[in-house]
């Protein structure tokens, strides 16, 4: 028997022999403080899927936003112009009243955005926007483009009618030159409804600058305006003819305001078949200056080219 | 030990059932006293879940381990000043001898045998200078190899050879003092 042989009796002999562990006690002691050592809690099986409700979860949130992002403005919208446009109907309306109480209503914020607000469902950016301009520089806007579509207005205030003539009116009226938001003017699809003036009567002539500051001052967004024009205070004489030109015209609108373009017209062919040949004629005029350019659109074929030598 | 390291505690449990019965017999072999050899193999653990974070995979496991092992034990000896001689009478070593599987079944004759030739291997491991019995404990209990014993001890390889072959004589000695048939049980 060579050595190696022998040295693996050693072995096998040791072996046998050699048995002894560490006491089941000390083996927990130790498996706890490593387990403690690491902060793990005791063994415990984890659960494979735990993660499954999270990723559902962070997939709806990813597609909800993608979806808001994705839903152009426009569709939005509608609703929030709906209310908007109605909003200012009824501030047309009161607006549009003789003068008794037309200080105080200019005085007066513009009752639109507050309207608006708290029945708007669903607000995007783009009505915000919307909201502000006509709160602030919607007026202003509506000023400068006023001669053109004033008479609408008035038309609006004493027909019923009016409703009906919109869409026709608004394909004879020129669209508010690069302003998608100028004004409370609806676009349902694709028709543009017609922009109407709020804050004057027909004829739309320059109020005075009081009221003007009065108008824009408490819409906030016109604050710009309003400081441009504060600082330039006419002199005493200037503000009593203003106030005077203010008069007339507001004779002139109470006058006209009385009116419809229907009766208007009606007036006219009335004039000229009683042989009142010069007041057709004055009454012709009038209406021409008064509507301007779109005089020729809204007059019967037999009043647009009548003139009194022809009858 | 880098899995634990990164806190993951089932490799500890892994790792401490795979090694706990070597590091425990080395210790109880070396320091012959199991309430001592409990109290050290405990140290030597803790010292390693402490020591976790500085592990660098350098050399084998085991050699670390049981380096470990080696130095709470020479940490021991310089605090107890002497060594300490195995008592015949030790019960912890009656139920180990109890436990060598008997290979001529469980005759009463071939179950005495068995104990018998425990407790004498464990007496020649006793009687053998400590750097020797160290060596053997080291290659029989944590399975390393020269090289490896050399390098825990710091001593050559040729140191560790010699030892181990003086070791191995001093046991084969005592083995063939046992008649043939003792031979045969261990089979």
């Amino acid at each position: 028997m060579n050595e190696i042989e022998r040295n693996r009796e050693v072995d096998t002999a040791w072996r046998a022999a050699s048995h002894e562990e560490p006491p089941p006690a000390l083996d927990a002691a130790i498996r706890a403080e490593a387990r403690r050592a690491v902060g793990a809690a005791p063994v415990r099986k984890r659960n494979k899927h735990w993660w499954y409700p999270l990723a559902t979860a962070a997939t709806v949130a990813v597609l909800a936003v993608s979806i808001v992002q994705l839903t152009p403005p426009e569709q939005v919208a509608p609703t929030v112009v709906t209310e908007q446009s109605a909003a200012p109907r009824e501030a047309r309306s009161e607006l549009a009243r003789p003068s008794a109480g037309q200080d105080a209503r200019l005085a007066a914020p513009p009752p639109a955005a507050p309207a608006a607000t708290p029945t708007s469902p669903v607000k995007t950016q783009s009505a915000a926007k919307r909201e502000q301009g006509v709160a602030g520089g919607a007026i202003e806007r509506e000023r400068a483009a006023a001669p053109a579509q004033a008479p609408e207005a008035l038309a609006k205030k004493q027909s019923a009618e009016a409703n009906d003539e919109a869409p026709a009116r608004a394909k004879l009226a020129p669209p508010p030159p690069d302003k998608p938001d100028a004004g409370p003017a609806a676009t349902f699809g694709g028709i543009r409804a017609p922009s109407l003036p709020r804050s004057e009567p027909f004829p739309a002539k320059p109020a005075p600058p009081e009221a003007r500051r009065d108008v824009a001052a408490p819409a906030g967004a016109g604050e710009v305006q309003a400081a441009r024009r504060a600082p330039a205070a006419p002199p005493v004489e200037s503000r009593v003819a203003a106030a005077k030109v203010a008069d007339a015209d507001e004779a002139k609108a109470k006058d006209a305001g009385a009116r419809s373009v229907e009766d208007w017209i009606k007036r006219i062919r009335d004039l000229r078949n009683e042989g009142r040949l010069d007041d057709a004629a004055k009454e012709l005029a009038a209406f021409r200056v008064a509507f301007g350019e779109r005089a020729d659109a809204l007059l019967p074929p037999d009043l647009r080219t009548w003139t009194p030598a022809t009858k | 030990m880098l899995a634990y390291a990164a806190g993951d505690a089932a490799a500890f449990d892994t790792l401490y059932g795979r090694h706990k019965g070597g590091v425990y017999r080395y210790l109880l072999r070396q320091c012959r006293q199991s309430g001592v050899a409990d109290e050290l193999f405990q140290d030597v653990w803790m010292n390693l879940i402490r020591a976790r974070g500085s592990y660098a995979p350098t050399a084998k496991f085991t050699t670390w381990l049981y380096r470990l092992a080696h130095n709470r034990l020479i940490d021991h000896y310089r605090a107890s000043g002497h060594l300490t001689l195995v008592s015949a009478d030790d019960e912890s070593h009656e139920d180990v001898v109890a436990a060598i599987p008997a290979a001529r079944g469980d005759e009463p004759q071939a179950r005495a045998e068995n104990r018998e030739l425990g407790e004498r291997l464990r007496a020649a491991l006793a009687a053998l200078p400590s750097a020797q019995r160290e060596a053997f404990l080291l290659q029989q209990e944590g399975g390393l190899s020269l090289t490896e014993i050399a390098e825990l001890t710091g001593v050559g390889a040729e140191t560790v050879k010699s030892r181990l072959r003086y070791a191995l004589g001093k046991l084969r000695d005592e083995l063939s003092d046992m008649g043939d048939g003792l031979r045969e049980g261990l089979g």
